[in-house]
């Protein structure tokens, strides 16, 4: 999805002459897959495990960059001069390190740059915490209270004091994820506006996804554009991507529970002519949900599950 | 027109820009929101004390966004007259009558918020017997010698009215620095949570006060008791001649562990002033300046379960000892000298226990320590069931029975080696696998 996502900043320049930033753990799966479906060339991946170095070295599967920092140190010194995808593709629940990367990226980034985050939501570790506690001591700080501390700090009131322990779980925690991160790019943004309106920059929602990969995980993807670049960000059409919610709602990308000889049978009938229905046979109908619609986009393990089958 | 002066006199007099911006240069925004729910909740106030009517019964509605600050209340309004004498007056003439236990700034809140976020503001008020608007666009307003503002008729549409009496402000063409604060949510959570603190005691009377749709409910500060385990208490009260009576009531207590909730609280005539605070302004890390030793320690997470307030009241609100922007106390008041003084007095004990305590649980862990789990079996009380003078009191660490001595052991080992023990004991924990160790070693030793 993010692929269909990013071959459409053409409107802005050439998708191969883009940078890509990522998080390329030693599989590299996503720089193997912007190299080979958008022929982007110039890759960096910044790894903090630097204590394997040579095992990230020996599995890069091209002329990768790897910076061996930390994102808050690395992320700063990224070249915002040319437009660059940014994918933060962390594997822990929100935490205010995390808020930081993004707020360093939107002070710096320059029109045509995306950004994507991804964090996990099954729950933060201040419900633990918390539970762990109040079965000592029955006024021991609440859950909520513990995770707005962690959050509210540099004066910025990021959670208001309504928060609820419901948005402390899985796709609500997901939600509440995502405005976090919204909201620390507009203020950035307010702050770069009215201190220097002449680089000023917005930014543009492009779509929030929401998953399951092992545990459940949201995603959300942006555009940074300048006020000359407002025309471009229109001829990218984001909005009729084919797998967005009309009503803006994030995308729920399901994982289907299909044997081998399953997926082939309904990917067999794909795309489906006008009008037409997906004979699903014996397949429970929960686990053919949306898959006309997203079959191109289900994870990997289903497609390889398939190509072992 | 400006007139011709003799020569040897200067024109000294402010041009109106000049005023508006050293008006609003030094109130920051959140403050200056705060100021216009002052106003209402004087109002709410007024209406409680000279017809009874309750709190309850009263609401105070904001709405801001990029293009608009609105405030709407049902808290009685006010009149021709007070419009006409201090609400749109810069500064408060001499003699004027002021409302009793006030918490507003009459003579400058109102305007200097108006002024602060843009350049078009609508005043409508109404009390039970009267009405009127006042429409002000600043830049014409700036171009005129005058120093008046036209009040005029209510209009029929407008929401307040005679039979619903109340006070609406709108402001429009905000400031572009004003515009962009309002559309954050930041910016809304930061207001929302300062009327929750700020505003504390009105809403738990029952005042509905909403930012942006969002009910600001209550909480109460939540202060432990135990048999033996006892708040401080004390009451103070001034009547200087030809002066209103001023009280004050402090309460030093022991309460749940919260490291952001934990320090001293002022709340002068039921606006909270001060709270949570850490710093020397109440008293952490005081020297004594003779022996240059610490009187009162600075705040450390261990003192994460002291709570000191203090409640000043009285009618003349100019006694109380806030700053004038309400942000922190006026520490030259001579009322805040001898309160501190106590203060002082008070929070020693009280540190003492939670050094007590703290010991305790080094001595057998959080979980295990008997003192902890004597004060987080405690039950709690709010402020305001503590009324009359009382001493701190809380248990000794002698109190409890105790097992034999006890001495924590802390060492680092490598972390896979760790983890194979944690599986072969089936433990969960590093801390754990450290116990079972010690034990099982302890087992061949020990006869």
């Amino acid at each position: 999805m993010l692929c269909d996502v990013f071959r459409r900043l053409a409107h802005f320049q050439p998708v191969e002459t883009y940078r890509y930033v990522g998080f390329g753990s030693v599989w590299f799966s996503d720089f193997v897959l912007f190299h080979r479906a958008l022929g982007i060339r110039d890759m960096l991946s910044i790894e903090q495990a630097a204590q394997s170095r040579a095992r990230f070295e020996a599995n890069k599967p091209f002329a990768i960059e790897i910076d061996f920092r930390s994102s808050s140190q690395a992320l700063p010194e990224l070249d915002y001069s040319k437009p660059q995808f940014i994918w933060l593709d962390y594997d822990d629940p929100i935490n205010i390190s995390m808020v930081n990367d993004v707020a360093v990226i939107a002070r710096r980034a320059s029109s045509g740059t995306v950004l994507v985050v991804s964090v996990q939501c099954v729950r933060p570790p201040d419900v633990a915490e918390a539970e762990r506690e109040l079965a000592t001591d029955p006024h021991a700080i609440s859950a909520t209270e513990r995770f707005s501390a962690r959050m509210n700090v540099d004066g910025v009131i990021r959670v208001g004091s309504d928060l609820e322990r419901e948005q402390l779980s899985n796709w609500a925690f997901g939600e509440l994820s995502r405005s976090i991160f919204y909201a620390e790019v507009d203020r950035i943004l307010e702050n770069r506006r009215l201190a220097s309106p002449g680089s000023a920059v917005s930014y543009r929602r492009i779509c929030d996804f929401e998953y399951e990969d092992g545990a459940k995980m949201t995603t959300l993807a942006l555009v940074f554009y300048s006020e000359e670049d407002g025309p471009r960000v229109e001829a990218c059409h984001f909005d009729n991507l084919e797998f967005l919610h009309p009503d803006g709602d994030p995308v729920f990308i399901p994982t289907p529970k299909l044997t081998p000889r399953e997926f082939r049978q309904l990917e067999s009938q794909l795309p489906l002519p006008a009008g037409a229905d997906l004979d699903i046979g014996h397949i429970p109908v929960g686990e053919t949900r949306r898959f006309a619609e997203l079959y191109r986009y289900f994870p990997n393990f289903v497609a390889a599950a398939d190509g072992l089958g | 027109m400006t007139e011709i002066l003799p020569n040897d006199q200067i024109d000294a007099e402010p041009t109106k820009s000049f005023f508006i911006d050293m008006l609003t240069r030094d109130i920051p925004l959140d403050q200056a929101i705060l100021d216009l729910v002052d106003n209402s909740v004087d109002g709410a106030k007024a209406l409680y004390a000279d017809l009874g009517s309750p709190l309850s019964d009263r609401w105070i509605r904001l709405e801001f966004d990029k293009d608009k600050f609105a405030i709407i209340d049902n808290c009685g309004g006010f009149g021709r007259q007070a419009a006409r004498e201090y609400a749109f007056r810069f500064g408060r003439p001499e003699g004027s009558a002021r409302t009793p236990h006030s918490i507003g700034q009459f003579g400058v809140g109102m305007k200097r918020a108006l002024f602060k976020f843009g350049r078009h503001f609508v005043v409508n008020s109404a009390t039970a017997n009267e009405s009127w608007k006042v429409e002000v666009p600043v830049a014409d307003w700036e171009r005129k010698s005058a120093w008046t503002f036209p009040i005029t008729a209510l209009p029929t549409n407008s929401p307040v009215s005679e039979s619903s009496p109340g006070t609406q402000i709108i402001v429009t063409e905000l400031r572009a620095e004003v515009a962009s604060r309002f559309t954050q949510s930041n910016f809304q959570n930061t207001i929302f949570d300062l009327i929750k603190s700020k505003h504390r005691q009105f809403i738990a009377d029952g005042l509905t006060i909403s930012v942006n749709g969002r009910h600001v409910d209550a909480t109460s500060l939540l202060l432990l008791t135990n048999d033996g385990l006892r708040p401080g208490i004390c009451n103070l009260e001034w009547n200087d001649l030809g002066k209103e009576k001023i009280t004050a009531r402090i309460i030093v207590a022991i309460a749940p562990s919260n490291p952001k909730q934990a320090g001293w609280y002022v709340v002068c005539n039921g606006r909270v002033v001060l709270e949570a605070d850490r710093t020397p302004v109440t008293g952490w890390g005081l020297l004594e300046d003779s022996k240059n030793r610490l009187l009162v320690p600075s705040f450390h997470n261990q003192y994460a379960r002291f709570r000191g307030i203090v409640f000043f009241d009285s009618d003349d609100s100019a006694l109380v000892p806030w700053n004038t922007t309400k942000t922190s106390v006026d520490q030259d008041n001579k009322y805040w000298r001898e309160v501190f003084d106590r203060m002082i007095e008070m929070m020693r004990p009280a540190i003492d226990f939670l050094n007590e305590l703290d010991a305790d649980i080094d001595e057998h862990s959080r979980q295990d320590s008997p003192l902890n789990q004597y004060v987080s079996k405690s039950a709690s009380v709010t402020p305001d069931a503590l009324r009359a003078t009382a001493a701190f009191n809380a248990p000794s660490r002698d109190r409890f029975v105790k097992g034999p001595k006890k001495v924590t052991i802390q060492y680092a080992r490598p972390l896979d080696d760790v983890m194979l023990l944690q599986d072969a004991f089936g433990v969960q924990s590093a801390k754990a696998v450290g116990e079972a160790t010690f034990d099982t070693a302890l087992r061949k030793q020990k006869r």
